[in-house]
């Protein structure tokens, strides 16, 4: 019963957003709070989120499938699932960004292969078709093909996750948020959120063979690593600025599962609780992100002095499109999962 | 041939007429400004002044925004100029992102300068140019090289604070200028190679 009105909300939720997205389509960017100086706002957060977590589960199940963990086989279906519909709604919220998403396939005639949106375009849909192409249990359980397929998925899966730390790389010559853990940060917030998704379903659907919180307790460790690295940077360096709840969060979570571990590693409680806020903690890490490289004006002081400082509250608009898209992935998971079921007979 | 602007700051005022000699010349919508002026203060009182620092497109032979154009809707001239082919520009405003000198616009509306009233007929003409959900900036008004004449910001510019020529010529002015006033790009450290100086002459 509880799945169903899961499934309902979702649903809805994503019937109101795809209105918002035919307004979109008809208004433009105009229904959005960004302005000159904050170009990127909610949708490519959302992206940059849905993708990351796409990523990091693809991540998950070309490991499982390369090393033939067949304890979490099932989980690795799901887990195809889940990655598919996170690519799915990533790709509708860049084209709600670009306001008329169909002008996306002139990136197919541009073959600017130094923008990092050009790697992207095409590195994000083979993801996709690797996760059909497994749903369709075209990939075998040992052999060559598995061997070959996990690999491209890994190659793939990473490569998008790095490219995603290449945006911002003019700002960071320009003296923004200068420091060198971005890269890392940016992976082990991947892996971590993909991981914490893949816990909670695990939690959800009652696969526990395998000590999913420890392999979490390793992704807080090596998360929390990047973070600690910028924060020592800010203070020293006047370009970088570490958010502070983002720290405290973190740390709050890595003492979660170290309890976990030490009183109780078999509890389904905690390291769901666990997951959920790390679900939390990477977004608020893309919102961050976004932010680090737009709050201040471009050009550096004293000719910026009396600049306005930019600011930026996302619209109900832009919340409703990224929360649908949200949803739409709970809805399409489920859907795709149902479908295999219904073709596979399992 | 590589075309290069040279601004003395000492000249400048910060009238702004560049400014909107720039958007009569191009007709750009209200809020969108391809020629800049930023003010600030430098000294304290009483010995406190107030400087300019005109910025528009630094038409860099290194461009970040090119490199991250997904379309090759930006592209750059064999003069050096770095244009927007607006068939091709997509809005994904990752040039924007990438412009160090704001000098970057997206259009999110074309909005005309009198709010309520219908465009002016000036702005009816001008304005049919420009595509919503595409990004602009100054191209070195390239419209009038093509005619032999300088851009407009160079030949508005009340205090003679702009000059414009080929930097490939070692006897043009903006080269003499450079050489002699010891010009220097703005951001020079970032590695982009602008082709407009600044002098204080």
């Amino acid at each position: 019963m509880l799945y169903w009105i899961i499934i309902a909300a979702t649903v809805l939720l994503s019937v109101m957003a795809g209105l918002v997205f035919l307004k979109q389509l008809r208004s433009g960017l105009s229904t959005t709070a960004l302005h000159d100086t904050f170009n990127w706002g909610l949708y490519i957060q959302g992206f940059f989120y849905l993708s990351a977590m796409a990523g990091g589960i693809l991540v998950f199940v070309a490991v499982a499938t390369l090393f033939e963990i067949e304890a979490v086989r099932r989980l690795v279906e799901i887990g195809a699932a889940v990655s598919l519909s996170c690519l799915i709604c990533a790709g509708a919220l860049i084209g709600a960004d670009l306001g008329k998403p169909f002008r996306g396939m002139k990136i197919l005639t541009g073959k600017n292969f130094a923008s990092p949106m050009t790697w992207d375009f095409f590195m994000l849909p083979l993801c996709g078709v690797l996760n059909i192409v497994f749903l369709l249990g075209i990939i075998p359980a040992s052999g060559v093909l598995k061997i070959v397929w996990s690999i491209l998925c890994l190659v793939a899966a990473l490569a998008y996750v790095m490219i995603h730390t290449l945006f911002f790389l003019s700002r960071v010559g320009a003296g923004f948020r200068s420091q060198p853990f971005l890269g890392l940060d940016t992976l082990a917030q991947s892996l971590w959120g993909g991981m914490a998704l893949m816990t909670l379903i695990a939690v959800a659907t009652g696969i526990r063979e395998h000590n999913l919180a420890g392999i979490l307790l390793i992704l807080t460790i090596l998360a929390l690593i990047p973070i600690a690295g910028s924060y020592i940077v800010s203070l020293t360096s006047t370009g970088s600025e570490v958010n502070s709840k983002i720290i405290f969060l973190d740390t709050f979570i890595l003492l979660i599962l170290i309890a976990t571990q030490i009183v109780s590693p078999q509890n389904a409680f905690l390291p769901a609780l666990a997951s959920v806020l790390i679900l939390v903690a990477v977004f608020l890490e893309k919102s961050h992100l976004m932010r680090q490289y737009q709050m201040s004006p471009t050009v550096p002081f004293p000719y910026s002095q009396f600049d306005e400082v930019p600011s930026y509250k996302p619209t109900a608009a832009e919340w409703m499109l990224v929360l649908g898209s949200l949803g739409a992935c709970v809805w399409l998971s489920s859907g795709i999962i149902y479908l295999k079921t219904l073709v596979g007979g399992g | 041939m590589r075309y290069a602007m040279v601004i003395d700051l000492s000249r400048c005022v910060g009238c702004g007429t560049c400014t909107v000699a720039c958007r009569a010349e191009h007709g750009t919508p209200a809020g969108v400004s391809y020629n800049k002026v930023k003010k600030y203060e430098v000294g304290k009182y009483p010995s406190a002044k107030m400087k300019f620092l005109p910025i528009l497109c630094m038409h860099c032979q290194d461009p970040a925004c090119l490199k991250v154009c997904p379309t090759g809707a930006t592209y750059k001239r064999e003069d050096g100029i770095v244009l927007i082919d607006h068939d091709k520009c997509i809005g994904c405003r990752a040039c924007v992102v990438a412009c160090p000198y704001e000098s970057r616009q997206f259009l999110w509306d074309i909005r005309n300068y009198y709010p309520g009233n219908l465009p002016t007929p000036y702005e009816m003409l001008k304005q049919k140019d420009f595509q919503k959900g595409t990004v602009v900036k100054c191209n070195f008004c390239l419209q009038r090289l093509e005619e032999g004449q300088l851009p407009a910001c160079v030949v508005a510019c009340p205090a003679q604070a702009r000059y414009f020529g080929d930097l490939d010529d070692p006897e043009s002015e903006v080269s003499r200028l450079i050489a002699d006033y010891r010009g220097t790009p703005f951001r020079e450290e970032l590695g982009t190679q602008p082709s407009v100086y600044y002098v204080k002459g």
